[in-house]
């Protein structure tokens, strides 16, 4: 058997580099495509829209204008105070995008060194930063969330910190379950042949070969800080009405909700496109990396 | 010489009776959208009945691809079947309807595999996995298969009582006598055997050699044995065919091939053996890497590394040069009066 | 006679397991002199690869002591153990796993030779890097190539380049060998002898395949459940095989060669498990020539010639006892 799969196997890999290779199977996958060209526009718009989008027609109010219907010179409409929701969404995404990539680092960098640690150095160490992961993530994230925001005060900087904190189990879980599978290599054991360190090994060998699901993680988990993040401003926790994050749009228009609810409507669309297409994007990219899994 | 292949050609053409196996100008590739995997290329190979055919070349040489063809067990896509035809028993293999096909895998044609802790399934009692193989081809009762599924047990030298354990309470010696015991459980007329010795320890594959040979003598079973071990060949087979990158380069019975090497590159594989009997005996390595599947040359793909080679051996495709009526190598070298290789001091 | 350059003493290895204490390797005493290659042979789950990891520490040996140019390696700590590294390396069985994925030749082979801290700038190292490709035969070409675009034979040589890349005394294969084709093997082979030549390093080869190990080595010791049953120079182990195991596993080799076949002798049964054996000879359920006394203790390595030691109660100089 392993010769034919050897004969297989080989040319996938001829003349490309590993991430040409990767490139090429995931612009294969549709749905991953759409969603790389949605986040694409929407990253761009979050980090260039303080640049070019006119303050005033975000926060600047005009009772003369307000709670309109969807119409050619407001298309989303307008809320309470007369300011253009299209507008507020478009800037929205700004704080939608931050919160949720400064969320999952956060996460990432809690995350990633223990279940590293975990899953290197195993025994009771391991037992030890596990069953602390288990209780933790016993713990519904949002109520976690919600703890440390109340704890330290309620702000952007601790909404990020908050989201983050809660999602650190994961990124242990699937750390320690790759380091697991590439520590026993042994090119590892070659590296300690050589009188190489843990730290060394740890992250010059093992961890740039477990980056395939961590990279899957993060963009799965970008999904989830935003949703994170919008639930807790819409329990009024998050960030402060006047600014626009989706969360806090969400609940400015549920007061509204039975008249006009395009106001609810909007916000959360944006939402569902983010989540959707950084959902498509981590799934393409795990079907890339890893192409056993859809045989 | 040539009225003697036109001769071989001619009893070659019917189907003959007594042959268990015809397969006639099998070419196999694996196509992806980038390129395309010349696994086999214009095989024929005939086995009567009770004969040992080795079948010996190294990773990649379209051993294995020769094998699951003869099943037609090429997986598809990326495989396809380009040409050729497979005759086993008389039945054509490549356009059987799959419930004739199902007939003929088992009852005419069975195959192990390399690795015997993958090819039993663990959730099922060894006895269970046997009777289900007689039952499948023979229509009988579930107690007649098991009573069968426990004879051949005891045929391959594993007491009856251990029907009932589990694959994972079998060692790896055991495991392979166990599928080896499937295997034969439909008797099968012919038997494709993979590598089945290489994940064995020297004195189980001892042991599982010589069970093979016994089973052999008792069945009159035809058999494949594919193997990249020349000593292997050397202990149980009638006939060896050599394969590299796809073709059989060089056919012959086994002390044709053993002690008159005619191809090149069967002389250095011979070369790159240590002799166990001369410990200070230099080794001879056959000089550079297996050609790219992908980029096979039209002629000869063993030029590049053959020390005869001359720069028309790459261009023109090679005819089989017949010493005898059994013994041919695919080597133009040969239209050279004289040429001989040197490794028939045996 | 030549200086040893590693003596290694009463060496044991036990692994817990749920079902008992797992001998791995259990009381193994070895010399090997500079220069020289021993090779260490048994089937799978004999100890063999444990034993080459015990003498360098990847593993940690449950006692023993490992004299390296006389100083005892298990009284070192870590730290200094890792200077140690240097001197003794390892080549791996498996070309595919050795190397790292993501390393390309260039990184893999100058990892080992900044070891060595002889070699400080870019430029020294690189330099150093294409010497070491040059001697085991790879490219200079290939010198920013990743794993995954080189076959195994190629891979085999930058698991060779990055142990010579430390400039060891000694070097560890464990079934360098055994994962390549027939005319690949013959190539490492003949380097690794080659280099052993033109460097003047020992080996320790440890592998299954008995014709290999016949080749290359200058002694042999075969092993059977954590112990060695025979020890003798290369020569003398395949001329006169006096244990009962080693002669069934030479006569189990297939030989490559018409009508070569000997009186083969099959042994019965299979290894048996290596989790708390009782005090008798290891090998006593499958011997052909056991006696009360194989299952009553077990048997002490003893001298039957210079050089060829053998663990066996029934060996006796004119041959074995015959009940």
């Amino acid at each position: 058997m392993s010769g034919r799969q050897k004969t297989l196997a080989a040319p996938a890999h001829r003349g490309r580099s590993a991430g040409g290779e990767l490139w090429h199977r995931f612009k294969k996958n549709k749905g991953a495509m759409l969603g790389l060209l949605i986040l694409i526009v929407l990253i761009g718009v979050a980090l260039t829209v303080d640049f070019w989008l006119d303050q005033e027609l975000v926060i600047g109010q005009n009772l003369r204008e307000k709670l309109q219907q969807p119409n050619a010179k407001h298309w989303f409409g307008t809320d309470e105070m007369g300011r253009d929701l299209f507008w507020r969404t478009v800037y929205g995404t700004r704080f939608s995008m931050a919160i949720g990539f400064v969320a999952v680092i956060i996460s990432a960098i809690i995350g990633v060194p223990l279940g590293a640690v975990a899953g290197y150095y195993g025994g009771k160490l391991e037992t030890l930063i596990m069953r602390f992961t288990d209780i933790f993530s016993a713990i519904p994230s949002i109520l976690m969330a919600i703890a440390i925001v109340s704890l330290l005060g309620r702000n952007t900087v601790n909404l990020m910190l908050a989201v983050g904190i809660a999602a650190v189990p994961q990124f242990t879980r699937v750390t320690r379950a790759a380091v697991l599978t590439v520590k026993n290599a042994e090119f590892v054991e070659a590296a300690r042949a050589l009188g190489k360190t843990d730290a060394y090994i740890i992250f010059v060998h093992i961890l740039p070969n477990c980056l395939s699901p961590i990279i899957v993680q993060v963009t799965l988990r970008v999904a989830g800080a935003i949703i994170s993040a919008s639930s807790l401003s819409f329990l009024g926790i998050g960030i402060k009405p006047p600014t626009p994050e989706w969360g806090s749009l969400l609940t400015a228009g549920k007061t509204y909700i039975m008249g006009h609810s395009y106001l609810c409507l909007f916000p959360g669309l944006a939402i569902m496109l983010t989540v959707l297409a950084f959902n498509m994007v981590g799934d393409g990219l795990r079907d890339a990396m890893d192409p056993r899994l859809k045989d | 010489m040539i009225e003697k292949r036109q001769d071989m050609n001619a009893s070659r053409a019917p189907a003959v009776e007594g042959n268990i196996l015809e397969v006639r100008d099998l070419t196999v590739h694996f196509v992806t959208e980038d390129e395309t995997v010349q696994a086999v290329s214009n095989i024929s190979i005939t086995l009567k009945k009770g004969e040992i055919l080795g079948l010996v070349g190294e990773t990649g040489a379209g051993k294995t691809t020769t094998a699951l063809a003869i099943l037609n067990l090429v997986p598809v896509p990326p495989g396809v079947v380009k040409s050729g035809s497979i005759r086993v028993c008389g039945k054509d293999v490549l356009n059987a309807p799959v419930r004739e096909l199902e007939q003929i895998r088992g009852s005419d044609v069975s195959m192990i595999f390399q690795d015997p802790m993958t090819s039993l399934n663990p959730v099922f009692t060894v006895g269970d996995q046997i009777a289900e193989s007689v039952m499948m081809h023979d229509k009988c009762s579930k107690a007649e298969a098991w009573e069968r599924a426990e004879e051949m047990l005891e045929l391959v030298g594993i007491p009856r009582e251990r029907a009932y354990e589990y694959p994972h309470q079998f060692s790896g010696g055991m495991k392979q006598r166990v599928v080896i015991a499937i295997a034969l459980s439909c008797n099968p007329k012919l038997l494709l055997a993979d590598e089945p010795t290489t994940a064995l320890d020297v004195t189980i594959q001892a042991q599982v050699l010589d069970l093979m040979c016994d089973l052999k003598e008792k069945f009159d079973t035809s058999m494949i044995f594919i193997t990249h071990d020349l000593g292997i060949i050397a202990e149980i087979c009638d006939r060896v065919a050599v394969m590299y990158a796809g073709r059989i380069i060089e056919e012959g019975t086994l002390e044709e091939i053993f002690n008159h090497t005619k191809h090149p590159y069967t002389e250095g594989l011979f070369n790159s053996l240590p002799n166990i009997e001369d410990r200070t005996a230099k080794l001879r390595p056959i000089p550079g890497l297996m050609p790219d599947p992908t980029k096979l040359p039209k002629g000869c793909a063993f030029a590049p590394r053959c020390p005869y080679a001359r720069p028309e051996c790459i261009e023109t495709p090679q005819e089989p040069k017949y010493f005898s009526d059994t013994h041919f190598a695919l080597c133009s070298a040969y239209s050279e009066p004289g040429f001989r290789i040197d490794r028939e001091e045996v | 006679m030549a200086e040893s350059l590693l003596e290694v003493k009463n060496l044991k290895k036990y692994f817990k397991t749920s079902r008992g204490m797992l001998h791995a390797v259990d009381d193994i005493t070895f010399k090997l002199e500079r220069g020289k290659t021993l090779g260490i042979v048994g089937e799978s789950g004999c100890g063999k690869s444990t034993t080459g990891r015990c003498v360098m520490r990847l593993i940690e040996p449950t006692s023993g002591e490992i004299l390296f140019e006389g100083k005892d390696l298990m009284s070192l700590s870590k730290r200094e153990m890792r200077s140690m590294r240097g001197d003794i390396q390892i080549v791996f069985q498996d070309p595919f796993s050795s190397l790292d994925p993501r390393s390309t030749v260039m990184q893999s082979i100058a990892e080992g030779v900044k070891v060595t801290g002889k070699y400080g700038t870019r430029q020294a190292i690189e330099a150093r890097v294409v010497e070491l490709m040059d001697t085991v035969g790879l490219a200079q070409r290939l010198i920013n190539a990743y794993p995954h675009e080189l076959d195994g034979g190629r891979r085999q040589r930058i698991g060779i380049a990055r142990a010579l890349a430390v400039e060891p005394k000694l070097s560890i294969c464990d079934e360098p060998v055994s994962a390549l084709d027939v005319s690949i093997q013959a190539q490492i082979l003949n380097l690794l002898q080659d280099l052993q030549h033109q460097l003047g390093f020992s080996y320790i080869f440890i592998t299954h395949d008995l014709a290999v190990v016949n080749h290359i080595s200058d002694d042999i010791m075969v092993m059977y459940l954590g112990q060695t049953v025979e020890m003798a120079p290369s020569e003398e182990l395949f001329r006169a095989p006096a244990h009962p195991y080693t002669k069934a596993l030479l006569s189990a080799i297939p030989i490559p060669k018409v009508g070569a076949t000997r009186d083969r002798i099959l042994l019965k049964g299979e290894i048996s498990s290596p989790i708390d054996p009782e005090d008798a000879c290891r090998f006593s359920k499958r011997c052909n020539y056991a006696a009360d006394v194989c299952h009553a203790s077990c048997p002490k390595l003893r001298e039957i010639a210079p050089g060829h030691l053998i663990a066996c109660h029934r060996f006796d100089i004119n041959g074995m006892i015959e009940d």
